[in-house]
């Protein structure tokens, strides 16, 4: 919990009046002095805590009452995903989720999960790292094209890397090899870094991976981003193009957002997700998640299902393919 | 110069309040590691690495590495007063050293041990400063398939670790690799030997594995003795007189270069570098009938090298990932748990963090030196709590550490299996260092050689497309056959093996 | 101790042989190269080997003096390591249930009590401090929760 002790903001109590005032329906929740529990399946310190841990200091000043977190790491999220589906559903136990993840732990059938996607019920989404494609900053490829061309004429040669087996950037590659209809040599890393470094180090030709892992290279020039797998242009990567705009429309990186499980009342979830919305609105609590490198991303209970759908159904297609 | 701005920038993140702070912390619990004779330095590191999860990584690996460098000296203390070794590779000292502490030359024992090891662990530190430098240029050049032939470098020093039985060592290694295989493998992401359990799909966790291992065996190898402990020794005067000093500064050199020497060579101790020294001394000694009647030359001497081998057994480990030792090893694996792997790609990724982490070690060896002159008082009176109590506190906070990784009642039933196995496990002689050595590596080479594969779709003849790998993987045959040789006369090391565990 | 050593080496052997069966059912090679059972197998395999060869040796050593090694210590010193293996078998079973606070005080007050006689309100500051101390001090300083009680009551009283 590096970074815990800076986000025990006092709660004010004079919030909550407001806030109850606005929701109908919800009238009792929270209620006075209960605490909220916020399940993160991952380990204290890292970027998903953090981020986590500066939210839950925002929620504790809209909603009045103290929301705390519990780190459950274990499994890739597994263990606190488990904890989150086992929870009663009063909404004073809340999780962190991150796809595409929790669906890759729902679909496949080796991880044995306890749950599925049905659950869950999404609350709000928080964060998005954005998926990007990356080369050395004097590789032959200078666009997007160039590479796709390359990789359909040596089918099974050029090497991509990804930051692990069944992660975010593992589908996305994946999904490119369907809509371009090429093959190229997949290459598992554990993390960002050591990928970075075999691609630095001419050891693989390109690098799949999130934003927030590659700004201090594309600082340096040393590499070239090909493009970004969101539907909108990224603010810390001005002037490169969607994949969508280049003729692919995948999805990819890492969305962080907010469960809880199935069978909260609707009135309380809305109560939660605008609690998420007020928090993320707080100019300190923004001013935080600038500083660890996230960027805000906020959806509604509506918005962050219909992410959570379409998801599902990319992982369940994608599965099979991730296993040979 | 390169090595003087690397330095330099060490230094300003060494000599932040906050590392500082971590330092001393390290320092101090080294110490007192080193002084209680019934925990090792692997033990105590392994025991300490739960408290260093909260910190930032690089406050956590400049306190674990103090700790590691830490115990070098406090193990001096009760060799001195007592002539009981706080741990093994003081033991030597016990000979010259109690002799001295009994003419009432305790005080002078203890500064010229004091200051042998401050010279002996900056040498060795300087030679890490130099070395690093020019590796930290080859570092891209350490693809999947070089790393792959690093690991098998790393691996084939298990036989140098193999201590008395190769079989028993071997077995050892194949249970380490084996716990290693739990989990969702590289491949394909499938559970393996997780027996449906959530817990396990992730691994198991390497800190109270080794928790149990080593610190857990070892309270209960303990509490079959009845412990007992006095003090008697006076410390006396701490200046050593002029004719001390002149007869130590000889010994003291030596110590720097032999210690620092053998703290590269894989599988050497600790210890051995010491006893190493102390034959040295006793052979190159105008006078050697005065060795073992309070020679000075036989505290300088050992003192100097174990520190020196302290501080040298790092170099392997910073500058290509390789841990020499058993306690290096626990040492590398706190670095994976703060997401860092040693090698010569971690000077490139975070240079901040491994030069700061160099230069807190002659920040340390200052502390140490402080910590065990002037403060030597405190020391001798923490020698006096009852073994009870230490104990049952040790227990307490074992259960915690092992409850903090991850917050799970799991991890303590882990450490606990674990512990009671190896106490059950050392009572064949089976050594406990190759399971760790395994543990850690195992892994990271099935990884490194699947992502070859990867990269080649499957063409095996990648592995040796490097010349770099080449040499790497000739390096371990020659390791591997030579140490095999060791075995074929049926010969024992004295003071080696597993005597640093 | 000859007897007790060749008894381990079959354990080993077993627990090899099981090794190797289990991971049979893992797919042993995949298109790229060694799959999720290579490994395993050729440990499993390794390690029945590495048994079988201790086995040997032990049956070859002369017995000298077998009668004076005592596997496992005599009396007081059995009875030790058999309390600290007993307290965290309970210890483990427990503190989710009773929480952290009063499992450890229970825990520290039966080492203390059993593994040497000291002051009886040493023993009493000790395994207080150990402890509710060690909590408030991971808690309010080091941010580490440690278990609460399971047990709605004790909860309450902040156990």
């Amino acid at each position: 919990m590096r970074y815990a002790s800076c986000w025990k903001l006092p709660t004010l109590a004079a919030a909550s009046f407001v806030l109850a005032a606005a929701t109908a329906g919800a009238a009792d929740f929270p209620a006075s002095g209960k605490a909220i529990q916020m399940v993160v399946g991952f380990a204290a310190g890292g970027s998903s805590d953090a981020g986590a841990r500066i939210l839950a200091g925002g929620m504790e000043k809209v909603l009045g009452t103290k929301v705390e977190v519990l780190n459950k790491p274990g499994a890739s999220g597994q263990i606190g995903y488990t904890a989150i589906a086992k929870s009663k559903p009063d909404g004073y136990t809340i999780g962190l989720a991150s796809l595409p993840g929790i669906m890759v732990s729902c679909m496949d059938a080796d991880r044995k999960a306890v749950y599925t996607k049905d659950s869950f019920q999404p609350v709000a989404l928080q964060v998005v790292d954005a998926g990007v494609i990356a080369v050395p900053a004097n590789s032959p490829y200078k666009t997007l094209k160039d590479f796709v061309d390359d990789a359909k004429a040596r089918p099974k040669k050029v090497t991509v890397s990804t930051t692990g087996l069944q992660t975010g950037d593992h589908f996305s590659v994946l999904q490119l090899q369907k809509l371009a209809d090429i093959q190229v040599a997949i290459v598992h890393f554990d993390g960002a870094s050591t990928a970075m470094t075999a691609l630095l180090g001419k050891k693989i030709d390109v690098y799949s991976g999130n934003v927030g892992d590659i700004l201090s290279q594309l600082k340096s020039g040393d590499i070239r981003v090909l493009g970004v797998m969101d539907n909108e242009e990224n603010p810390f990567l001005p002037g490169v193009k969607t994949f969508k705009a280049q003729g692919y429309p995948l999805l990819g990186g890492s969305w962080r957002g907010y469960l809880v499980p199935a069978g909260t009342p609707a009135p309380v979830v809305k109560t939660l997700s605008d609690a998420i919305k007020g928090a993320l609105e707080n100019n300190e609590v923004k001013a935080n998640l600038d500083k660890i490198g996230l960027q805000v991303r906020y959806m509604d209970v509506a918005g962050y299902s219909s992410i959570w759908n379409e998801y599902a159904a990319l992982v369940k297609d994608l599965i099979p393919l991730s296993k040979q | 110069m390169d090595i003087l701005s690397n330095l330099l920038l060490g230094l300003s993140v060494a000599l932040t309040p906050e590392n500082l702070l971590y330092a001393v912390l390290g320092c101090v619990f080294g110490t007192l590691i080193g002084v209680l004779p019934g925990i090792g330095p692997s033990a105590g590191t392994a025991l300490l690495i739960p408290l260093t999860a909260r910190l930032p990584p690089t406050g956590a690996i400049i306190m674990l590495t103090a700790i590691f460098y830490g115990t070098q000296y406090g193990g001096t203390i009760t060799s001195i007063l007592l002539n009981v070794p706080g741990e093994a590779a003081s033991a030597i000292t016990c000979i010259d050293g109690h002799q001295m502490a009994k003419k009432g030359r305790a005080g002078a024992a203890l500064s010229v041990a004091a200051i042998g090891s401050f010279i002996g662990g900056t040498f060795a530190t300087i030679a890490l400063v130099c070395v690093a430098g020019p590796l930290t240029q080859v570092a891209l050049e350490f693809g999947p398939v070089e790393f792959f032939a690093l690991m098998v470098l790393g691996l084939s020093l298990l036989m140098g670790l193999a201590g008395d039985s190769m079989v028993k060592a071997l077995m050892m290694g194949a249970v380490g690799l084996l716990l290693a295989m739990i989990g969702m493998d590289p491949v394909r992401g499938a559970p393996r030997f997780t027996f449906g359990m959530m817990e396990l799909l992730d691994g198991l966790n390497f800190v109270p594995v080794i928790m149990g291992l080593f610190g857990l065996s070892e309270i209960l190898e303990n509490a079959e003795k009845k412990l007992s402990q006095s003090v008697g020794a006076e410390v006396g005067s701490l200046i050593p007189s002029r004719q001390e000093v002149r007869d130590s500064a000889a010994p003291v050199i030596r110590g720097s270069i032999v210690g620092t020497l053998l703290g590269l060579v894989p599988g050497m101790t600790g210890s051995m570098s010491s006893f190493l020294s102390y034959s040295m001394e006793k052979k190159l000694s105008k006078h050697p009938e005065r060795f073992g009647h309070g020679a000075v030359e036989g505290v300088a001497g050992p003192e100097t090298a174990n520190n020196a081998h302290a501080n040298g057994a790092l170099i392997p480990l910073f500058t290509l990932g390789i841990p020499a030792s058993p306690t290096v090893a626990v040492l590398m694996g706190a670095f994976m748990m703060n997401g860092l792997i040693p090698g010569p790609f971690l000077f490139r990724e975070q240079p901040a963090l491994v030069w700061g982490v160099i230069a807190s070690f002659f920040v340390g060896n200052v502390i140490l030196v402080i910590l065990n002159l002037p403060l030597i008082s405190i020391w001798v009176k923490i020698l006096k709590i009852p073994y009870s109590i230490l104990f049952a506190v040790i227990l307490a906070f074992m259960v915690i550490g092992a409850y903090g990784v991850e917050n799970s009642i799991f991890d303590v039933a882990v450490m606990l299996i674990s512990g009671v196995a190896a106490y059950l496990l050392k009572k064949f002689d089976f050594p406990m260092a190759p399971i760790v050595l395994t543990l850690i590596l195992g892994p990271v080479m099935e990884r490194a050689l699947r992502r070859s594969m990867e990269m080649s779709q499957g063409d095996i003849s990648i592995l040796f497309s490097s010349p770099l790998a080449v040499v790497l993987l000739i390096l371990s045959a020659v390791i591997i056959v030579t140490s095999s040789l060791k075995f074929i006369p049926a010969r024992k090391w004295s003071g080696g093996g597993d005597a640093e565990v | 101790m000859k007897r007790i050593s060749l008894l381990a080496g079959a354990l080993f052997l077993a627990f090899s042989l099981v090794v190797c069966a289990a991971s049979w059912s893992m797919d042993y090679y995949s298109s790229l190269g060694p799959g999720p059972g290579f490994f395993p197998f050729w440990l499993g395999a390794l390690l029945s080997l590495l048994s079988l060869i201790w086995i040997v040796q032990v049956s070859l050593e002369k017995g000298e003096g077998d009668g004076d090694v005592h596997f496992l210590s005599d009396g007081d010193g059995l009875l030790r390591v058999a309390s600290i293996v007993g307290a965290l078998v309970l210890i483990v079973a427990f503190m989710d249930t009773i929480g952290f606070q009063l499992s450890m005080f229970a825990f520290l007050l039966f080492l203390l009590i059993v593994l040497g006689r000291v002051k009886p309100w040493l023993t009493i500051v000790v395994a207080t401090a150990g402890s509710f101390g060690l909590n408030y001090m991971f808690t309010t300083w080091l941010d580490v929760q440690l278990p609460a009680s399971s047990i709605t009551a004790l909860a309450a009283i902040g156990l």
